[in-house]
Order: structure tokens, then C-alpha cells, then sequence
């Protein structure tokens, strides 16, 4: 076994062992409660709608609280002094990151497609959530590097989700029709993660999808080279500095 | 093994630099104490050694190599032992072991090693459930996973009884044998006496002395000799000179005639010269 799917393969095992996977099991069951209970028989939107929120949030959060375990027990240290590269280390958790994400989409569209009725390319979508996935967990690391404990984190996360995605989701259930403010909604980047995952669901102008892409996977450049810059510096201060 | 010369380095929220120019060599195969009070610089010299700090001035040679040469590989040679505990706690300590041994390209007898600091039998445990000297014995087998040739520890012993303590020592001394090369950092100068082969002690940033402990000793302490003796039932003491002792009529006078309580060299102990050189009291 390589070195980078030994670390993956150490990520996905602690991600079960601090029972982040059951966590993320949780809130997909809660989502699963919703789609049951909605009086929709066809829930071809509100499935991907559902998805956006679970992989903004919890991608944010659990790689957040992934790197938080890592600093309180220094095993991040020891990680430093190991004959791996910086970027094997954030690679394999950041993808680990992402299967969270895959199997609370999986589950839904599972129970969706047994019990009600979904007309979504799956691997489409999957396409789609691992790309969001991977830019919010790149985003929970690097608010990691500016939280002191979790509960900072969880702060950070709230205002953020204020911020950031509560705009989009007023705009996309119709509660905020105002057309300068659906319009500005494009500069933050969860609306061009709702636009590529709704794009599986519904027609939408090709060139939104395309910005929406290019935004992303601009964004994910930016945040990986300042997450990879800033790793040294993290790593390294001691807890609550 | 390391060549350092004029080593600077300043961390960068600071006005001051940490690492003031120190220059030292650890030859290969020995056992090199870096002593001295906190805030000295010793954790920092260390950290740029194991590639932790990396914008620092003058140069640092690895087997005639520049260390910034030096990629992930490096740390195929390093063991790295540090002092606070390194571990996933929700995994067992074989567990454990095992994710960081898969990262290496060649690895030690991991059970034989456990037997060796007595935690084999706890291997399945979840390192949670294991006592602080528990955690610093699996960090030394942690630091050994990799069959280093350079060894870094950070207080070994710290908080273990004197039975584990002594096998950790003689594991060390075994790794030196051996031909292995270590560059130790504790505040235990009984550690130091009995492990280390050459010292440097640290203040402000600086080494201040560097030697052998045996040389420190004789250098720091007085050639004197303090003996007690009795005569007519009374206890008296009297102080000699060790040069030409053996010309010193009192002294073997008293040799010859009185009974003798004790007898001692005034060498200085590491603690004495630990507290002259560093110009503070020990408290690291």
C-alpha cells in the first residue's frame, strides 16, 4: 500500500472511531425523516436541495473537527516528523472528508428511489457533491487555523452559514425575491455550489453552470494554496494560541 | 552526523532572535545532551533539526549535506520522541503503531519492543486507557518504529517509575551501541550523567558550554578532597588540595592513624553546572 492510501485509509478508520461517520449517519437519517414526512411524491428538487445543506455543513464540520482531534492529541506533530509530503497529508483528508458527503447523497437517493420517486443522473450528482465537498472541507481546515477550540468552530460555522449560505437558500425557496439581491448571491460561492448541484436536478442555463464550475474549482485552487501555506504555522502553535 | 553553523532563527511575531548563532557538531554514534532552562532555544534548535522550523540562517549540515536539501525521505532515518503524548487516543496502541508503520520503508520488531516497555499486553488497549507513563512508553516505540539512525528525545523518562526509566536508559544506550546517534533534551541531570557522551547547555540563545560531563565536572569543581575521620571518639572533617596528595603529610597522617567516615572528590555535579553556566536556576 502506497503512502497516500495508507493515510486515507488511517482517515476514514479514525473517522469512524470518533464517530464522525456516525454523526454524519445521524443527520442523513434526519434528512431521510424529511423526505419521508413531505407530502411531495416526485422529490427530484428537494433531494439535491437537502444535499447542499448536509454537504455544506457537515463537510465544514467534520473536517474541522477532525483536524481539532489532531491538534488536542499532537498527533499532528508526529504526522510532520513522518516520510509523507505535505500534500499526501491534505489530500487524503480531504478526500476522506468527502465520503461522508457521498454516503448521506447515497442513502437519499437510495430511500428516494425506493420509496418515492427521483429522476437525477446519480454519478452526475456524486460529480457535483464530491466538487462541493472538497471546496467546504478545504474551507473548515482553513477556518481551523483561526478557531482557538470546537466551540469557536461551531461559532464560526454558524456565522458562516449565515453568511454564506443562508442567502442562497432564501433565494432558492422563493422566501427573497428581490431581484438585486438574487443577483448578488452569485458572488458567494455556495450559490455556485447550489447552481452545479442543482444542475443534476433541473435545467439551468448553461453558462451558470459553467461559471458556477470555474468559480469553484477557481476557489478550490485559492483555498488549497493558502491551506497548504498556512499548514506549518498551524501544525506547529500550541493548543489555544 | 550534524554539522550546525551560525544558527540563527527568529519566529516570526518576534522582535528577538530565538537562536543567536550557535555553532556545534554531534558526531555519529554519540549521545549529545542539549540542556538548559526554558525559553533557551533548545526546543527550537531541535525542531529545526527534525525539519519542523524552516526559515532559519547559517547552515546545517546531515551527513555533508544540506539539510534543506533533504525531502520527506529524511525522515525515514529520524525517530522523533517527543515529550507530550502523539497518539490517536480512540485507537489501540497496536493500532496505532501499525498506521505509522506503514508509512515506513523498513520498521523494527514492533511486539519485540513492546515487550521490552512492558506495554505488550496492553497492546489492544485504546491508548485513552493508558497512564501517562504508559503514553511515554509508547512514544518511545514510536520514535523506534522506523529503525532510525538518529534518535530525538525530548524528556524520555519524564513521569515514568525508576524500573521503566531504566529500561528506556538501556534502550537507548542499546540504540547507541548499536551505532545509532542521539540528541537528547531533559532536565534530568541523572539522565544526562549517565546517557550522555557530550553536553552543550544553552542561555539566551547561545551555548554556553559545550564538553564532556566528566570534563564539565572537573572543570567546574574544586580539586579538593573533603574527608571525614574519627579521633578520640570525636567526628572532624579537613579539607585537602588533590595536587601532590600523596606528598601531603597531614593527609596521610590522618590516613594512616584515624578511621576513616567518608571520603570525596569535590567535583561539581551536573546540577552544580547546570545552575553556574546557565546563570539561572534549573527549571526545564
Amino acid at each position: 500500500m502506497n503512502r497516500f492510501n495508507v493515510l486515507l485509509n488511517g482517515e476514514l478508520i479514525r473517522l469512524r472511531r470518533y464517530n464522525l461517520f456516525a454523526a454524519s449517519l445521524f443527520v442523513s437519517a434526519i434528512w431521510v425523516g424529511i423526505i419521508h414526512f413531505l407530502n411531495v411524491e416526485d422529490v427530484t428538487t428537494i433531494v439535491p436541495q437537502l444535499i447542499f445543506l448536509d454537504v455544506t455543513t457537515m463537510a465544514t464540520l467534520l473536517v474541522g473537527v477532525s483536524f481539532i482531534y489532531e491538534k488536542d492529541e499532537s498527533t499532528i506533530r508526529t504526522m510532520l516528523v513522518a516520510p509523507i509530503s505535505k500534500n499526501q497529508y491534505l489530500l487524503a483528508k480531504l478526500i476522506a472528508n468527502i465520503i461522508p458527503s457521498i454516503l448521506s447523497l447515497t442513502i437519499m437517493y437510495l430511500y428516494s428511489k425506493l420509496i418515492k420517486t427521483i429522476e437525477i443522473n446519480y454519478f452526475l450528482l456524486l460529480g457535483a457533491v464530491a466538487l462541493v465537498s472538497f471546496f467546504h472541507s478545504l474551507m473548515g481546515i482553513l477556518l481551523t487555523y483561526f478557531t482557538k477550540d470546537f466551540t469557536n468552530l461551531i461559532m464560526v460555522i454558524m456565522l458562516l452559514f449565515i453568511i454564506l449560505i443562508l442567502p442562497v437558500i432564501l433565494v432558492e425557496f422563493n422566501i427573497i425575491t428581490n431581484e438585486i439581491f438574487a443577483k448578488g448571491s452569485y458572488i458567494l460561492p455556495s450559490k455556485a455550489a447550489l447552481m452545479v448541484i442543482m444542475g443534476t436536478a433541473r435545467i439551468i442555463d448553461r453558462w451558470e453552470i459553467i461559471f458556477s464550475l470555474i468559480y469553484l474549482i477557481g476557489s478550490c485552487l485559492v483555498l488549497y494554496y493558502l491551506v497548504h501555506r498556512q499548514f506549518d504555522l498551524y501544525a506547529l502553535r500550541e493548543r489555544g494560541e | 552526523m550534524y554539522q550546525i553553523n551560525k544558527l540563527v532563527f527568529r519566529y516570526p511575531r518576534n522582535k528577538e532572535d530565538t537562536i543567536k548563532g550557535i555553532s556545534f557538531e554531534i558526531k555519529k554514534g554519540e549521545i549529545f545532551g542539549l540542556l538548559g532552562p526554558s525559553g533557551v532555544g533548545k526546543s527550537t534548535t531541535q525542531k529545526i533539526l527534525i525539519k519542523l522550523l524552516k526559515d532559519y540562517k547559517g547552515q546545517i549540515l546531515y551527513k555533508g549535506r544540506d539539510l534543506k536539501s533533504y525531502g520527506p525521505s529524511y525522515f525515514e532515518e529520524v525517530g522523533v520522541g517527543f515529550e507530550m503524548p502523539v497518539h490517536f487516543s480512540k485507537l489501540t496502541a497496536e493500532e496505532n503503531l501499525n498506521f505509522f508503520m506503514k508509512l515506513y520503508s523498513s520498521t523494527v520488531d514492533v511486539d519485540g519492543l513492546l515487550k521490552r516497555v512492558g506495554l505488550y499486553e496492553d497492546r489492544k488497549k485504546r491508548v485513552s486507557q493508558f497512564s501517562k507513563g504508559m503514553k511515554v512508553r509508547l512514544n518511545f516505540v514510536r520514535a523506534m518504529l522506523n529503525k532510525p539512525k538518529v534518535l530525538f528525545l525530548d524528556e524520555p523518562t519524564n513521569g515514568l517509575d525508576p524500573k521503566n526509566a531504566r529500561i528506556i536508559k538501556e534502550l537507548i544506550k542499546e540504540f547507541k551501541e548499536e551505532g545509532g546517534t542521539v540528541l537528547l533534551t531533559t532536565h534530568l541531570m541523572n539522565d544526562v550523567d549517565e546517557l550522555c557522551d557530550r553536553v552543550a547547555f544553552m542561555a539566551d540563545g547561545r551555548i554556553v558550554e559545550i564538553s564532556t560531563p566528566k570534563d564539565l565536572k572537573l572543570k567546574y569543581g574544586s580539586r579538593e578532597l573533603d574527608m571525614e575521620y574519627r579521633e578520640d571518639e570525636r567526628l572532624k572533617r579537613a579539607t585537602f588540595s588533590l595536587d601532590k596528595l600523596g606528598d601531603n603529610e597531614e593527609f596521610l597522617n590522618i590516613i594512616k592513624n584515624y578511621e576513616i567516615i567518608t571520603i570525596h572528590s569535590k567535583e561539581n555535579t551536573l546540577d552544580d553546572i547546570f545552575i553556574k553556566v546557565t546563570g539561572v536556576t534549573k527549571d526545564e
